[in-house]
């Protein structure tokens, strides 16, 4: 038996080196230059001295104890053979034939590496592929592009990474003697570093290489190109499967034909048959297949028949003894296998024209594939196949596929078993109880299926050359849209999909609860409490917003009125504020229904609802009014003035609302109006306000900066900031500083009268500036100033008789005066929040102004020219050239500050941890999920985030598109 | 010239494939080709050197062996914990580094303030530290229900320095899980004895002459309590702390353990009523100083220095607190600005508070039991003690440990004092907050009191919500 294995052993390495040796031919071939006994020496000889290496170590690592020189007499002798077949073959000259043996020895060498140690595969590899190196670089001076390009890189790459492995092997071991810093361990994972990143830029070059290749025969060579792709395809699946399982599966494993033997429980010579049977199968197909491209039926199908049935005996052979082979090494082999089935059946698939006879081969093949890859699959992937989804998903999803291409005028047999095969994975694997079913199954489980995706590209009509292009094409951006989306995959769609499955669990993710968590996050009034909503009308900011609000809509109309300019319409306004009104009426109707007792259903919830449906009424009403007298000038200007005033009415408003309707979702969303609006105002003012002003940039830049801090750091900052000491001590925030020594001030003392003098100088500029605004009829210079000066005269009023402002300090009963502070977080809730949103305005805007700076740069200075020329001054040019034209930037950055807002996290989280009513989602989540372990809640609130951000995204993205 | 493109296409995907093989070859290279590949590649060289080779190799070999029983050698062993400042991390680095030397393995420490936070997201995120150092038992029985740490071998349960009493508190539905490693008595009242002598007053020795003294000292304009709930994302569990103390002095042993098992609610009028005790003394004009302004925000750290500077009288805070008295400062050595301790008084009895940590176990790992069974000798506890007194500056460590045959004279007398305290305490009892389900002890008793404290929230309301968040 020993020497049988020996025999087989031998002869499969043989055919490595043959398809090594017949690969170089083709390169030389390729390269236009004939093997001359000069050009050709020094490689050889190079190649042999590498060869003598090789074959004095080879005896410590071959898988069987073979004497050296009967080793190099062996390699030599199958070398020189298999040169002279070459020779005869594709007719190069005797010296190239020796070259040719040389190497195929050195490449039998390899693999017979491939089945021992697989560290010493590396160096010997990399000393054979110098060989190969060398002998390109001397024989041959012009090397075509293709293979000038990768080639030496290749070689150079394997050199490099065997020389590296020699040098960690070398110098590993005198360090580990060393003492303890100088560990080998350190060296070791320095190597393994090196190693990881040869792998993924040497990979990642490779494959992007490769697909190049692959591509560029898409059109031209149809027949390559699919046999490429199937080889790919087979490596990979086979790979992947394999390695999962070796994964899953350390230490020691069995190979496919292993398996396939335990399978078939018939030892050795049975699976033997199985092997020889499947070789002959898959060998006769391609045969076949070759024969119908050459009109001739008989004799190649033959030599298939005859060439597989002799791989098959080799392979059945080799694998049935159980050789100890590597882990790593025999997952490589499995998905060399799998490649070469695949691309063998890829390759018959091209090169048939008929439709019919590639249907049977693809059938026959892919069947066979699945066969092997069952043989793969282990004990917890068997699946117990259940008879209904068996026979019942093929044959529905098949329909269903039948039924969409007919809609898409496609071909029925493409679209029917595409959906069968569908069908059948879900029947087979989808829908049974994976692992312990029996194998023979598995193996129908998986033939099937191969089958069924083999006919599916067999039976696929014959790609003209528009169709190959086209495929060509779309390949090449499946390069970059592949990684991109496998990235896209692992990190945001898989998880996504995981938060939603737990949202619908409970603590623990052990039971379903349906929509339990959802419906906790919209009734604990700790995040969703609207029972305060009724206490708006008492709050004396909701009248000052309806009176600021009414304040602009008048002036709107005024404005209207003067000029025939406009900026949106107000039938389509007013019936929209109307229908919102009468809906807020509705709502409240069915909330006073359900939560409040009739007593005060009379009182605040039916004055409310009266106010509202009224309110709605009569905006309805007005719209309708207008109909007939809209024209060009009968709209409502929001430009100027009326704007600002209106935006500091929702403003106000948002404050009175958001401050009597609490808990987490509200308070999020106020978070949402007030950082957004602030942040894109602010932002926008400073644009325009420093647009071509001295200093712009260094303006600019300080503003810029805070965008440059981490939310985490601002937190941090902040809390510096608004923090207050006991009153009897100094304090060292800085806000607090400022308040208390105000008070301390506008108490008594020199500073009280210099403050008093620095505020009526101020005044008194402020008095001459109006003065001369009123005196030129400049009506926003005098305006400006009266509006600065109210401030100054309510600190003038405090500092004289007002009794002092900022922390004034109050006599305790000791008698001993002590400054107030004030308590910036704990305390005035539920406006504290907005002491924390001021960091995120503080940061946010900088990114505002830069977006808007360089849209308002964008602007075409011949329409600012021209409007000047027309007499416009500059808050006409502002508001009736600049804001229009910047209008999809609006939209660009409004949005991302509320995706940006909406995520809140980190300041909430570093300054008050959500206590004191400042409690936001993000913040929230993390508390259910990490603090409480309620995976099943945390989860749902995080959806409950991205269901909101969605389409806020969605929406700056496309603007975005549109806009940048 | 197709068929060699072709070829050629072939020559490339096996360059790759060589390449993938040399690179998965590594992974192999790390657990048994490598001293393989490097004795072959050796012998090639020189034959001294594989001479000198198979040395290596037999020296290593014999290592490996010695791995199977129970040599230490060259493994390491994380540890997590929530003692974050530089002398308690610290110290317990320098313990943990005297077991790693000895037996020349590394182990290493971090400490993080909101722990309690981190450790769920690294046991939910599945890459836990081999060894976490809990605060909370109560949360050592969660996770030992769910399965996230493991049950103590026997053998390191049997080596331990620490008695029944202590190891009840990491023994879950009996089974041990925890070894405990550190004890605080919290049932201390800080103060420094000249401002004591200075305003004329005297240590009291019930409740009612505590709360009469705050009262005398407001009289006095001095103000009596330091108070600072703040404490990052285990902000109000000073509060706690007060309330239980509250609850074994006017409710009993069996109460408190009745209320810490949730067969009384969370909410009954006992437990409010000690609540409310507790806000309305703090509530009292002019009875707390917080030095950030308002108890709710003022760090539960940063009383130990207006303490010393007189800016209040007392601080009713656990042993450990002395890691937080400004260094230099002397203890109860009769000097000038020396800081004591007395016992929180009680009207009846003297019911103790303690608390400490257990060292709990992720990981199955010989090393990694070493170490717990380190955790819990008297080593352990003397060489903490030692590196933790060396780090203040000679002072009070802050550490204690009721391990027995720990070296008492690394203990100064106030320590020595707490250990009294410890072994006469006549009811003893566990922080309750730490002995209930997280979701609880960890949560809604901490945030929901801190909204009692600030005032946001009533003291019936605030137990109320806390009740509603009781797990099933």
């Amino acid at each position: 038996m020993e020497a049988l294995e020996t025999i087989v052993t031998w002869a499969l390495l043989v055919a490595f080196g043959a398809t090594i040796a017949l690969a170089i031919k083709a390169i030389l071939s390729k390269m236009h230059v004939g093997l001359s006994t000069t050009t050709a020496a020094p490689g050889v000889l190079g190649a042999t001295a590498a060869f003598a290496v090789l074959a004095t170590l080879l005896p410590t690592s071959a898988p069987i104890e073979v004497p050296f020189l009967f080793t190099l007499a062996l390699a030599l002798v199958a070398g020189l053979l298999i040169a002279w077949l070459i020779r005869s073959l594709v007719g190069a000259n005797d010296v190239a034939g020796l070259g040719l043996a040389v190497l195929t020895a050195a490449a039998a060498m390899l693999a017979a590496i491939l089945a021992g140690s697989p560290s010493k595969l590396v160096g010997f590899a990399s000393v054979a592929l110098v060989g190969v190196f060398v002998l390109g670089l001397m024989g041959f001076r012009s090397l075509p592009s293709d293979v000038a390009r990768v080639l030496p890189l290749a070689g150079a790459a394997i050199t490099f990474v065997g020389l590296f492995d020699w040098l960690q092997a070398k110098v590993g071991s005198p360090m580990s003697r060393m003492e303890r810093l100088a560990q080998s361990s350190e060296l070791e994972s320095v190597a393994a570093t090196v190693w990881a990143v040869i792998l993924a830029v040497g990979g990642s070059t490779a494959l992007f290489v490769l697909a190049n290749l692959l591509f560029d025969r898409t059109d031209k060579k149809w027949s390559q190109f699919t046999a490429a792709a199937g080889a790919t395809i087979g490596f990979i699946v086979f790979g992947l499967l394999d390695g999962n399982r070796a994964i899953q599966h350390l230490g020691p494993r069995d190979s496919v034909a292993t398996n396939l033997h335990d399978l078939i429980n018939g030892g050795f010579w049975s699976l033997l048959i199985v092997s020889i049977i499947i070789g002959s199968f898959i060998g006769y197909a391609a045969g076949y297949a070759i024969g119908v491209s050459r009109d001739d039926r008989s004799v190649p199908p033959m030599i298939g028949l005859a060439i597989g049935a002799g791989l098959g005996l080799i392979w059945g052979t080799l694998f049935a003894q159980r050789i100890p082979v590597d882990t790593s090494v025999q997952v490589l082999w499995n998905a060399l296998t799998g490649a070469i089935f695949a691309g063998g059946l890829g390759y018959a698939i091209g090169r048939v024209d008929d439709v019919k006879t590639r249907a049977i081969i693809g059938t026959a093949g892919g069947a066979g594939i699945g066969l092997l890859l069952g043989g793969m699959l282990f004990n917890n992937y068997q699946p117990r196949l259940e008879t209904v989804p068996l026979i019942a998903a093929p044959l529905i999803l098949g329909a269903v596929g039948t039924g969409v291409n007919q809609l898409r005028g496609r071909n029925l047999t493409t679209g029917a078993t595409t959906g069968a095969l569908i069908g059948w994975l879900l029947g087979t694997f989808g829908f049974p109880k994976l692992g312990g079913g029996p194998e023979v199954e598995t193996l129908v489980a998986t033939g099937v299926a191969g089958g069924l995706a083999g006919l599916r590209y067999g039976a696929k009509p014959y790609l003209n050359s528009v169709g190959r292009v086209n495929l060509e094409q779309q390949s090449r951006g499946a390069i970059f849209l592949i990684p991109a989306l496998s990235f896209i995959a692992t990190g945001l769609v898989i998880p996504l999909m995981r938060t939603i499955v737990l949202s619908f669990k409970d603590e623990r993710t052990v039971e379903w609860v349906g929509l339990r968590n959802y419906q906790r996050i919209f009734t604990d009034p700790t995040s969703f409490d609207y029972t305060g909503r009724l206490n708006l009308f008492g709050s004396v900011l909701f009248y000052v917003a309806a009176g600021l609000l009414i304040l602009g809509l008048i002036g709107g109309i005024a404005a209207s009125r003067r000029s025939g300019n406009t900026l949106g319409g107000s039938g389509t306004v007013l019936r929209t504020i109307g229908g919102f009104f009468i809906l807020l009426g509705l709502l409240e109707y069915v909330l006073g229904r359900q939560t409040i007792d009739a007593e005060e259903q009379l009182g605040g919830n039916g004055l409310a609802i009266a106010v509202l449906v009224a309110t709605g009424a009569a905006a309805l009403v007005a719209s309708f009014m207008r109909r007939g007298t809209r024209s060009a000038g009968a709209r409502i200007d929001m430009a100027g003035a009326p704007g600002v005033v209106t935006l500091v009415g929702v403003f106000i408003l948002s404050l009175a609302v958001f401050s009597t309707v609490r808990g987490t979702l509200f308070n999020n969303l106020w978070w949402v109006v007030t950082v957004t609006t602030l942040s894109a105002g602010f932002g926008l003012a400073v644009a325009v306000l420093a647009d071509r002003a001295s200093y712009e940039n260094v303006a600019k830049s300080f503003i810029f900066m805070p965008l440059a801090i981490s939310f985490v750091g601002a937190g941090i900052i902040w809390r510096f900031m608004y923090i207050a000491r006991d009153e009897r001590k100094d304090q060292t925030g800085v806000m607090n500083f400022i308040w208390v020594e105000l008070g301390k001030i506008s108490t008594g003392g020199t500073g009280r009268v210099a403050a008093i003098v620095v505020l009526l100088a101020i005044l008194g500029g402020l008095a001459w500036l109006f003065q001369i605004g009123w005196a030129t009829g400049a009506k926003n210079t005098a305006g400006s100033a009266a509006v600065v000066a109210v401030p100054f005269l309510w600190a003038l009023y405090r500092f004289t008789v007002g009794g002092g402002m900022g922390g004034t300090g109050t006599v305790t009963d000791n008698g001993i005066i002590q400054d107030t502070t004030i308590q910036f977080l704990p305390d005035n809730q539920p406006f504290n929040n907005l002491w924390l949103m001021l960091v995120l305005i503080w940061i946010q805007t900088g990114f505002a102004m830069v977006i808007f700076s360089a849209a308002i740069k964008a602007v075409d200075t011949s329409l600012i020219e021209a409007a000047k020329i027309d007499g416009a001054n500059d808050s006409q040019v502002f508001w009736k050239i600049t804001v229009p034209q910047i209008v999809p930037t609006i939209g660009v950055v409004v949005t991302t500050l509320i995706v940006v807002v909406m995520k809140v996290f980190d300041i909430v989280k570093v300054m008050t941890n959500g206590n004191f009513d400042t409690q936001v989602v993000a913040n929230e989540m993390w508390q259910r999920a990490f603090t409480e372990l309620n995976f099943g809640l945390g989860s749902a609130l995080a959806i409950v985030l991205f269901l909101a951000v969605v389409p806020v995204m969605t929406y700056n993205i496309r603007t975005m598109q549109k806009a940048l | 010239m197709r068929l060699s493109q072709w070829k050629t296409l072939l020559t490339l995907l096996f360059a790759f494939a060589l390449v993938a093989a040399a690179c998965s070859g590594d992974d192999a290279t790390d657990t048994e080709a490598g001293s393989e590949s490097e004795e072959s590649s050796e012998t090639t060289e020189a034959s001294e050197e594989e001479a000198m080779e198979d040395d290596e190799a037999m020296e290593e070999d014999a290592m490996e062996e010695d791995g199977e029983g129970h040599s230490l050698a060259g493994t390491t062993v994380t540890v997590f914990g929530s003692e974050s400042s530089d002398e308690e991390a610290g110290a317990m680095q320098d313990a943990l580094d005297v077991f790693a030397e000895a037996n020349d393995m590394t182990i290493t420490f971090t400490g993080a303030r909101d722990f309690s936070d981190q450790i769920n997201a690294q046991v939910s995120g599945g890459n836990a530290p081999d060894i976490g150092i809990y605060p909370q038992p109560g949360k050592v029985a969660d996770f030992a229900r769910e399965g996230f740490i493991l049950p103590v071998p026997e053998d390191v349960v049997g080596a331990t320095a620490w008695d029944e009493a202590f190891l009840g508190f990491g023994n879950v539905d009996g089974t041990q899980y925890g070894m405990p490693n550190k004890a605080d008595v919290k049932s201390l009242v800080w103060y420094q004895p000249a401002a004591f002598e200075a305003g004329g007053y005297a240590v009291p020795e019930t409740f009612d002459e505590f709360v009469s003294l705050t009262g005398d000292m407001i009289a006095a304009g001095d103000t009596p309590l330091c108070v600072g709930i703040e404490s990052g994302p285990a902000t109000g569990w000073t509060f706690t702390d007060w309330v239980e103390d509250m609850m074994l002095r006017f409710a009993g042993g069996d109460v408190y353990d009745q209320w810490v098992n949730h067969e009384i609610p969370f909410n009954d009028p006992i437990v409010v009523e000690q609540m409310e005790a507790v806000v309305n003394l703090w509530d009292t004009p002019g009875m707390v100083f917080a030095s950030g302004g308002s108890i709710a925000a003022t760090p539960f750290g940063d009383n130990g220095q207006p303490l010393v500077d007189g800016d209040c009288m007392m601080h009713r805070q656990a042993s450990f607190y002395a890691a937080f008295i400004p260094e230099g400062t002397a203890f109860a050595d009769g000097s000038e600005d020396a800081v004591d301790v007395f016992y929180f008084p009680s009207n009846e009895g003297a019911p103790v508070l303690g608390a400490g940590t257990l060292a709990a176990a992720h990981n199955d790992r010989p090393e990694v039991w070493a170490v717990m069974e380190y955790f819990g000798s008297a080593e352990y506890a003397d060489a903490r003690q030692a590196a933790q007194t060396e780090r203040k500056g000679g002072g009070l460590s802050g550490f204690l440990s009721a391990a027995q045959g720990a070296d008492i004279s690394l203990y100064q007398p106030l320590e020595q004092s707490f250990l009294d305290i410890l072994a006469n305490a006549e009811t003893f009892r566990f922080d309750a907050s730490d002995l209930m389900p997280a979701d609880v002890g960890a949560g809604t008793f901490w945030t929901e009191s801190t909204a009692a404290v600030n005032g946001d929230k009533s003291v019936a309301e605030a137990a109320d919500a806390i009740e509603a968040s009781w797990p099933e």
